[in-house]
């Protein structure tokens, strides 16, 4: 995926100033930056939730800016959206039942399935349990997993780690290295930089908008962007 | 049995059959508040054109009333798709405010086009069939079947939202907008179906009422619908069909029961009391259980 100068942003409050980024297929790309970065935002563009004002983004030979979000999930892109947007009142079941919701993806339900239950077992455990009974790391496993049913090609993931606890937050990473190895591409939004630097093949910062830095994680260190931008 | 509990059983009867069909009435504004989170104030106009619906397929054609109610909820499909699609989904976002004047402007607009081509006279009509004769009581057939067509309708939606594709994407979105666009679910499309559908069960509701006002079409019938849509809303918790439908029971088998009641107290005027006990009813409710009889929670 190739995103050129997007412009972004809610109402008529600019919030993304002409973002350039490239995504390598089949791995793990991080986006950090401070709060209020505009990284959120960034990934609701591309996804759809928002809609981007201009620029282009293109995936497979094709500009897919204007497409609303149900046609993205078509082409393989998924969101994990900030927060738990689990859907409480059903069971685990539905929840991912949910998530096969398009046609490509009822087709590969199966198997989707199965590699869904052999990354977080607890679910399969839970399948008949309400979403909302569950703890807040299951749900956010939960919220991962659901997008994994929509057999996406990439991933986009907005600090999938917030409010979780230490050993859960291993959890989800080794969960997304795993998803890398199936071949998914995945984008990932965190603020946990000390983790993300040791599971991410290519790193870019955002600040105010733009895209400030990029590079492998240890040109990140070197060049002292980490410092500079994430305080730390 | 004295004559006093002989008419308050027939009352209730009549307020149980009456009160499903006003279940079916109120279904449709508690599923468009549900989904899109938007009170439908022009809900009555929309009961109105359903009553013309009926009493222009009977007069003319002469096709019962049970049968208009196919035609009624087509016709209110494309009505609701209209007006979703030129109106409402501009202001989904928009303060309640913004949404309040466009749905009662819609209504007045539909009121003010069936005065210019229906005039503004009352008009009725009969569809006799039969009565079904009980200990005590005798029931006409028509509304036993309007009882029936209404219990149907809230039982074939009932089915879709839990089981159908569709029905399932809808609750999705009741529960988490977000989310279920994160699925894949075409968030706007679904509201324009929710909200179709809504106005849909609502004409047709028009149709079946015209089976218990012989003489009471016109174009401002609608008012007095909104209002006690309104207050059954409440009493089913406001966001639930479900809860709409045994509302709508329960306001029946009140205003029939109230109307015994104020029956025996002598010179009250017992019609104008219901009213009064359908309402007093309602503040009590939002007093002691403002979430609604069921709950609050989508059912
Ligand atoms: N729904 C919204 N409406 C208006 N402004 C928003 C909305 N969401 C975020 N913003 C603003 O956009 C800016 C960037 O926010 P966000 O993309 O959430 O940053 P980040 O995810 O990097 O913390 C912030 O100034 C925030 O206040
Ligand atoms: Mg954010």
């Amino acid at each position: 995926m190739k995103i050129r100068d997007l412009e972004s942003g809610y109402g008529s409050v600019q919030i993304l100033w002409g973002v350039d980024m490239s995504l390598r297929e089949g791995a793990i790309t991080a986006l950090l930056g401070p709060n209020g970065a505009g990284k959120s935002t960034l990934l609701r563009s591309i996804f759809g939730t928002v809609r981007p004002w201009k620029g282009s983004i293109l995936y497979r030979d094709e500009d897919i800016l204007h497409l609303p979000p149900h046609r993205k999930v078509d082409r393989g892109i998924a969101l994990v959206p900030e927060g738990r947007h689990v859907f409480a009142g059903m069971t685990v079941k539905e929840n991912l039942l949910l998530g096969a919701y398009r046609k490509r993806a009822r087709e590969r339900m199966e198997g989707n399935l199965g590699l869904v239950f052999s990354l977080f077992p607890i679910l399969e455990e839970r399948q008949d349990q309400r979403a909302g009974t569950l703890s807040g790391g299951e749900q956010q496993m939960l919220t991962i997993a659901r997008s994994l049913m929509a057999s996406p090609e990439l991933m986009m993931l907005d600090e999938p780690s917030q409010g979780l606890a230490p050993k859960v937050v291993e959890e989800v990473f080794s969960a997304l290295t795993r998803i890398r190895e199936e071949g998914v591409t995945i984008l990932l939004v965190e603020q946990n930089v000390e983790n993300v630097l040791s599971i991410a093949d290519y790193v870019y910062i955002l600040n105010e908008g733009r895209v400030v830095g990029e590079g492998r994680p240890d040109e990140i260190e070197k060049a002292g962007l980490r410092k500079a931008y994430l305080g730390l | 049995m004295p004559p006093f509990l002989i008419a308050l059983y027939g009352n209730l009867l009549n307020g149980a059959i009456l009160g499903a069909v006003y279940g079916m009435m109120t279904m449709g504004l508690s599923l468009i508040f549900g989904v899109l989170r938007i009170v439908n104030v022009g809900h009555g106009a929309f009961i109105m054109v359903g009553a013309y619906t009926a009493f222009f397929l009977f007069t003319l054609y002469g096709i019962p009333p049970l049968l208009a109610v196919p035609f009624s909820f087509i016709i209110g499909m494309g009505l609701g798709a209209l007006f979703f699609y030129t109106v409402i989904k501009r202001l989904i976002d928009s303060p309640e405010l913004t949404t309040l004047l466009a749905t009662f402007s819609f209504g007045v607009l539909l009121e003010e086009v069936a005065k210019l081509l229906w005039g503004p006279d009352y008009r009725g009509f009969n569809w006799e069939v039969g009565s079904l004769h009980l200990p005590f009581v005798t029931i006409p057939l028509e509304k036993l079947y309007a009882f029936l067509a209404s219990v149907s309708m809230a039982l074939i939606l009932y089915i879709w939202f839990k089981k159908g594709r569709s029905g399932m994407a809808i609750r999705a979105i009741m529960e988490d907008r977000e989310g279920a666009s994160c699925c894949g679910i075409n968030v706007d499309g679904m509201y324009g179906l929710s909200f179709s559908i809504g106005i849909a069960l609502t004409v047709a509701s028009g149709s079946l009422l015209t089976l218990f006002i012989p003489v009471g079409i016109h174009p401002y019938m609608g008012g007095i619908y909104t209002l006690k849509a309104f207050v059954i809303a409440v009493l089913g918790g406001l966001s639930s069909p479900w809860g709409a439908f045994f509302g709508g029971f329960i306001f029946g088998l009140v205003e029939n029961g109230a109307y015994s009641l104020f029956g025996l107290v002598p010179g009250l005027e017992p019609f104008s009391m219901t009213y009064f006990a359908a309402f007093l009813i309602l503040l009590i409710l939002l007093l002691i259980r403002p979430e609604g009889l069921l709950g609050a929670n989508g059912g």
